[in-house]
């Protein structure tokens, strides 16, 4: 019976503690980054590729950390991260979001470029919202665009928000030859910073115009 | 029992964005949404879920009585959901820049419309047609912990009066319990100041409780205000 009731509590234990380890190894929020030497344009020579052909979803998740190149602005020192655009003939959606991490969350701000380095296209603040667990925006391809710039947005960057974060769960208890159900909520209300460093992630994904 | 209520009106879609350079639109001719008349209010777990049918039974006579309280509330409070979420709606799209006409539709079922009227017929470039859900109140546990907040869960989608095209489409869910919103859909954490720890703190504070059905739908409007800048 004791290792009946043990064999539950360890579940009940155990599922939590699978959680934490995101957490546990979290960067610290980096809000300062005066000490950095920025440049004062977008180096655009070694952009990421992006496999993404049209068909299957592509998804790359990246960090940015104070080792990612930054640019000088008026509004401040952002780092960022440049990715070559998929060049294809069919448009297609593309999906920036970045993901709390313990309580660590890159502020994006979103540039499209075209290939003379112009910016054609800029996404942030209340362009923002979130989406699932994360920060960030979908849009449409454009023909005329070559680059996608990912940068930490300066204005946003100390600010501290919080979220009220519900879920269920549910815990398989065996009994002698049975097992039965508990279903239990719960409510979380982390607070996280908004950051020039942190995790994001962009998903290329086909335009289906059919509203299915 | 509410959680597959909810499974049935609260799937999610892919989300195909606005693309304001690609397409005109000024004004906009709001379809009459589906939503219930009456909230829902959902406890997502209990007690009962442990215990098969008859726990389900005994959980949907609780939620049943839950959700007559609720109504008399509202209707103590004058206020009709359907109405309110329609005006706040209005408010938020002409705050966004857009005229905006209401279309009185029929719905056969509590899906998108089929088909859409023509444009010379309503003098509107874009359709909006929202699909809503879910909402009303949700606690996601028994406990003091897992307070009663309100939500809203929805669909919505922009259709090109000239064409049929779809401009946009997505998913808004105001305070989603989990496993709903987790994915790309736009997720809104609730606005902490209508918390009831309980049912009962609902009935004890009714403007409270209405103000709190409003502030997620003024939520949720100003949400899909913004999929279309």
């Amino acid at each position: 019976m004791g290792s009946r009731r043990l064999h539950g509590s360890l579940l009940v234990l155990l599922a939590p503690l699978a959680g934490c380890s995101a957490t546990l190894n979290a960067p610290p929020p980096v809000t300062d980054i005066s000490a950095r030497q920025c440049g004062a344009a977008f180096d655009l020579s070694k952009p990421s590729p992006m496999t993404f052909d049209g068909g299957k979803e592509w998804s790359f998740a990246t960090d940015i950390n104070e080792a990612a190149p930054c640019i000088a602005s008026a509004g401040g020192s952002a780092l960022y991260a440049t990715f070559a655009l998929p060049q294809i003939s069919t448009p297609y959606v593309i999906s920036v979001t970045s993901l709390v991490e313990g309580s660590t969350l890159f502020v994006p701000r979103i540039l499209l470029l075209g290939a003379d380095g112009g910016v054609r296209r800029e996404f942030s603040g209340q362009a923002l919202q979130f989406r699932g667990t994360g920060l960030g925006t979908v849009l449409r391809s454009h023909p005329d665009e070559t680059y996608l710039v990912v940068e930490s947005d300066p204005s946003m960057v100390g600010k501290t928000d919080s979220r009220i974060a519900e879920e269920t769960q549910v815990y398989t208890v065996s009994a002698g030859y049975g097992a039965y159900q508990i279903h239990t909520g719960s409510e979380a209300r982390p607070t996280f910073t908004y950051s020039h460093n942190g995790r994001f992630e962009i998903t290329l994904t086909p335009l289906e115009l059919d509203g299915k | 029992m509410a959680a597959l209520v909810c499974l049935a009106g609260c799937a999610s879609q892919p989300e195909i964005p606005f693309d304001k350079t690609a397409a005109s639109v000024h004004t906009i001719g709001v379809l009459t949404p589906v939503m219930q008349e009456k909230p829902t209010v959902w406890l997502a777990t209990d007690l009962g879920q442990s215990f098969g049918l008859v726990g389900a039974l005994i959980d949907a006579g609780m939620q049943e009585a839950r959700e007559k309280k609720m109504w008399a509330l509202l209707v103590d409070q004058k206020m009709n959901p359907r109405d309110q979420f329609s005006s706040v709606l209005r408010q938020s799209l002409e705050a966004d820049g857009f005229a905006v006409k209401p279309i009185n539709v029929e719905r056969q079922d509590d899906k998108y419309l089929k088909a859409y009227p023509s444009a010379a017929e309503n003098g509107v470039d874009a359709y909006l047609d929202i699909v809503v859900g879910q909402y009303g109140y949700v606690a996601a546990g028994i406990a003091s912990s897992t307070p009663y907040r309100p939500f809203v869960y929805l669909n919505c989608k922009l259709v090109q009066a000239t064409t049929g095209a779809v401009l946009m489409q997505d998913s808004i869910y105001y305070n989603p319990v989990a496993p709903f919103g987790q994915g790309k859909n736009v997720s809104i954490s609730p606005d902490p100041a209508y918390t009831f720890v309980n049912f009962n703190a609902i009935e004890n504070a009714p403007q409270q409780g209405a103000a709190g059905l409003t502030a997620a739908f003024h939520a949720t409007s100003d949400s899909i205000g913004r999929l279309l800048r």
